[in-house]
């Protein structure tokens, strides 16, 4: 029996590798094969800007164009009928219009896979714990962190049990930092405990106890704290410092630094970039992660920021297979931690000039 | 001198001040003040230390060369002579300020008073419009405050030293203030809405939303944003048209209301075929200005701006993007219509097609509040004919393609000469006619006439009507 091309990219770690393995151009020649006979539009852009040849090596990959992210965020591609979607993720909206990623049940697998296998390389899920999602349940919202993580963790044996501690209510995100203690606190009693989610959730957990004279409350050993997206303000008035909530995180809960990793993402990609004990975000090796100058289309030199451009071929139901943020990041080699996977430096999002200007403004912002 | 005033009542005194200077002002011959501003105009002659320091100041937002050639227009336009007929022109006669103008019969008397102090909220767009508001203060013997934009280079406090450098008699310098101030802090732009005898906005649409006719005491002149077009009717020579219009495009990087962002092509046999090739040619017009206008090198936020723009349009609006292979330098859209998106900044420009030149008032319709500038390329036969078009459609201004913002006075702005909106005019009526009292004295008429015209000193009519706060 044959292994799509696309699965066969997910076997084994992905951080062991200095960049894509060989499964890598087989995956972006299967995928891009299946947008191209689903999306008409999307064909006849790729046949525009790099040709009608077939993909065979790197090189070809790297010629192929890149959806711009706020095109993503502004034009829908319209999905044929042969796709049954399963699920419709939708980004945070933070930055403008919320991105609708339709999956159809494969290529919701191929991420949640991803997500494990990422996960799993990097040592997050090790050991039996219990989970406390600081993040909104997903019951009442499709924003990608929510159902993605909780996929995961459902489909993950070590993880015992999955509470949500905030949720997606009539007037937007419900949050009580009182009964997320509460659940924090009986949770740490059973076992190791894996607190995951937004980080201002967390910390105004943190600051409740706090407030209340807690000092603080250690967590059993094996816990670990995951914090994904949500730097910016999340709860109002709440925004947070990555090295600073590490610190802090790790005082109050009592865990060693190291055990206290971010990720960095977004909902258009089903690569999840994690922390390693290090701190670095390495790049899975079922992704290419390049910097762009988008002036010229070209990577800019190593270390240096670039527009992040993402190929990650795992999604067939909709044309996510490469795409350029709107994130400015570096790329380099050679972690203190070993791994040989390419480590991503996010250098915060571009802003658009507001020109103060006698020219009428019928023009939109990058979203 | 730059003054950010801390609190209102600062500000306040500082009108208070400017409004006693402005009553000096007023009493200054036009010709005393020409001559002042033709002195003006030296100090910025090319090479001199003023130049050479705004060239510096300013080549960054701006190519170098587009920084040299508006220094050039502006001493040019400060010649005395040259004033001097622009002033004529919009005011009627030279010495409106200055005298009472008798009618033929000798009973009708017409004399111009400035307004008192003129408020300047300036846009930071184009980094002449500091000068030119200052210039249209001093010629209507305004007392003047610029408040600066955001964005302000500097220029506008470089131009105003340079000015107290050239009022010797230290009659005119007084009476201009250069301010800044976060415009965010309302307690401040509440002064300038209260104090204020009259208030010309310039820019953006937070700026006029800020200052609405109905909560100023002022005279109140909006010069909101604008969208500027271009037209290209068939006919015309199209290498030279298109080289022009490239000027245009790359001289204020597309991001004054005179800016051709929109370029309408006639189309006459639907074929599509002019259009493209003027968006093809534009684009090649642009890489050859580029030599004489060198766009400035943008940053990663800027291109990725950039990217967007086209982008969007390519997907959105269906548009074929023309540039420069891996450059950002120029952007040229053809879109099969209006797009919904008209960029501004980048030296971007939407291309067309138009079945019909007598269209153009119809698709311009949603924007007729925003019309101002038209850049027209046409061959001298059709002039006319596009002109009326363009009038149909709302535009105040049409320049001919590679002159979209040539010149600073001497035409209407918006409509309306712009010094004719910073006077008072007054008219005095001695009585002639049967309607008049037949009782009265005979020679009366004759006396105060003689009177008035003995009395040729000039003065203000503010000073009768200053605010109680001043």
């Amino acid at each position: 029996m044959t292994t799509n091309p696309l699965d066969a990219l997910l076997a084994g770690c992905p951080f062991d590798t200095p960049g894509p393995t060989a499964h890598f151009v087989p995956a972006v020649r299967e995928c891009l094969g299946l947008l191209c006979q689903r999306f008409p539009r999307y064909a006849g852009f790729v046949r525009q800007r790099a040709g009608a040849r077939s993909v065979t090596d790197l090189e070809h990959v790297r010629a192929l164009p890149a959806l711009f992210l706020p095109v993503l965020k502004n034009v829908a591609f319209d999905l044929p009928a042969a796709v049954p979607v399963t699920v419709r993720l939708t980004s945070s909206g933070t930055t403008g219009s919320p991105s609708v990623i339709p999956l159809d049940e494969v290529s919701m697998s191929r991420r949640v896979a991803a997500m494990a296998a990422s996960y799993r390389g990097l040592d997050i899920l090790t050991g039996d714990m219990e989970a406390l999602a600081f993040l909104l349940d997903p019951a009442t919202t499709r924003m990608a962190g929510s159902v993605v993580i909780d996929a995961v963790l459902r489909s993950t044996p070590q993880v015992r049990g999955v509470t949500y501690l905030a949720r997606m209510g009539p007037a937007g995100p419900d949050f009580s930092p009182a009964q997320a203690v509460a659940a924090v606190t009986q949770a740490a009693r059973r076992g190791p405990v894996l607190l995951v989610g937004y980080p201002a959730l967390i910390a105004g957990a943190v600051q409740a106890l706090t407030r209340s004279g807690t000092a603080s409350l250690p967590l059993p050993e094996g816990s670990r704290i995951l914090t994904g997206g949500g730097w910016k303000s999340f709860l109002p008035g709440m925004s947070v410092d990555q090295k600073e909530f590490r610190q802090l995180a790790a005082a109050f809960f009592q865990v060693p630094p190291a055990a206290v990793r971010d990720m960095f993402g977004l909902s258009e990609c089903p690569a999840v970039f994690v922390q390693c004990a290090s701190g670095s975000y390495h790049v899975p090796s079922f992704a290419l992660a390049e910097a762009i100058d988008p002036e010229t289309g070209l990577p800019v030199p190593e270390g240096e920021a670039g527009l992040l451009q993402l190929t990650v071929p795992l999604t067939t139901s909709y044309p996510l297979l490469k795409i350029l943020t709107t994130d400015k990041a570096g790329l380099t080699q050679g972690c203190p931690c070993g791994l040989p996977a390419p480590v991503l430096v996010p250098r915060g999002r571009v802003s658009a000039a507001r020109f103060e200007t006698c020219a009428m403004k019928i023009g939109r912002a990058v979203a | 001198m730059l003054v950010q005033p801390k609190t209102p009542q600062e500000l306040r005194d500082l009108f208070g001040h400017l409004r006693r200077a402005g009553q000096l002002l007023a009493s200054v011959p036009l010709a005393d003040i020409l001559a002042l501003l033709g002195g003006l105009g030296s100090l910025w002659r090319p090479g001199s230390p003023y130049h050479r320091q705004a060239c510096v100041m300013l080549a960054g937002p701006f190519s170098l060369q587009a920084v040299e050639a508006a220094l050039r227009g502006l001493a040019a336009s400060l010649d005395a002579r040259v004033l001097a007929a622009e002033v004529r022109r919009e005011l009627g006669r030279g010495d409106l300020l200055d005298a009472w103008q008798p009618d033929e019969m000798g009973v009708g008397h017409t004399r111009g008073f400035p307004l008192g102090v003129v408020a300047h909220v300036l846009a930071g767009n184009v980094f002449l419009g500091g000068a030119v508001a200052l210039a249209q203060s001093l010629l209507t013997k305004n007392a003047v405050l610029l408040k600066l934009s955001r964005d302000d280079s500097g220029f506008t406090a470089l131009f105003a030293r340079s000015l107290a450098e050239a009022d010797a008699g230290g009659v005119v310098a007084p009476a201009l203030a250069v301010c800044a101030w976060d415009s965010g802090q309302e307690d401040l732009n509440q002064v300038v809405r209260e104090e204020a005898d009259a208030l010309v906005v310039w820019g953006g649409q937070a700026a006029v939303a800020a200052y609405p006719a109905d909560r100023c005491r002022g005279r109140v002149i909006h010069y909101g944003p604008r969208l500027g077009v271009g037209l290209l009717v068939h006919g015309v020579g199209l290498e030279g048209a298109l080289a022009a219009l490239a000027w245009d495009v790359a001289l204020w990087e597309q991001r004054a209301c005179s800016s051709p962002r929109l370029l309408f092509v006639e189309d006459p046999d639907a074929s599509g075929r002019l259009p493209r090739q003027a968006a093809e040619g534009l684009s090649a017009a642009l890489v050859g200005v580029g030599s004489r206008l060198r766009p400035r090198p943008l940053t990663l936020d800027e291109k990725s701006e950039v990217l967007s723009i086209r982008e969007l349009a390519y997907w959105a609006d269906r548009a074929q993007v023309f540039a420069a292979g891996r450059s950002m330098g120029h952007t040229v859209l053809l879109t099969p219509a209006v797009p919904r998106e008209v960029a501004i900044g980048y030296r971007t420009v939407a291309v067309v097609p138009l079945a019909n030149v007598a269209d153009l008032p119809c698709l311009l319709a949603p924007y007729r509040g925003a019309l101002q500038t038209a850049v027209l390329a046409a061959a001298p036969g059709r002039w006319p004919e596009a002109v009326g078009h363009l009038v149909r459609a709302g535009f105040t201004q049409v320049a001919a393609a590679g002159s979209a913002a040539a010149r600073f006075l001497g035409l209407p702005h918006e409509g309306e000469f712009a010094l004719r909106r910073l006077v008072q005019l007054v008219g005095i009526d001695l009585g002639a006619g049967p309607l008049t009292y037949p009782g009265r004295e005979r020679g009366e008429a004759a006396a105060v006439a003689a009177a008035l015209a003995a009395c040729q000193r000039p003065a203000s009519a503010s000073s009768s009507a200053t605010s109680t706060r001043g």
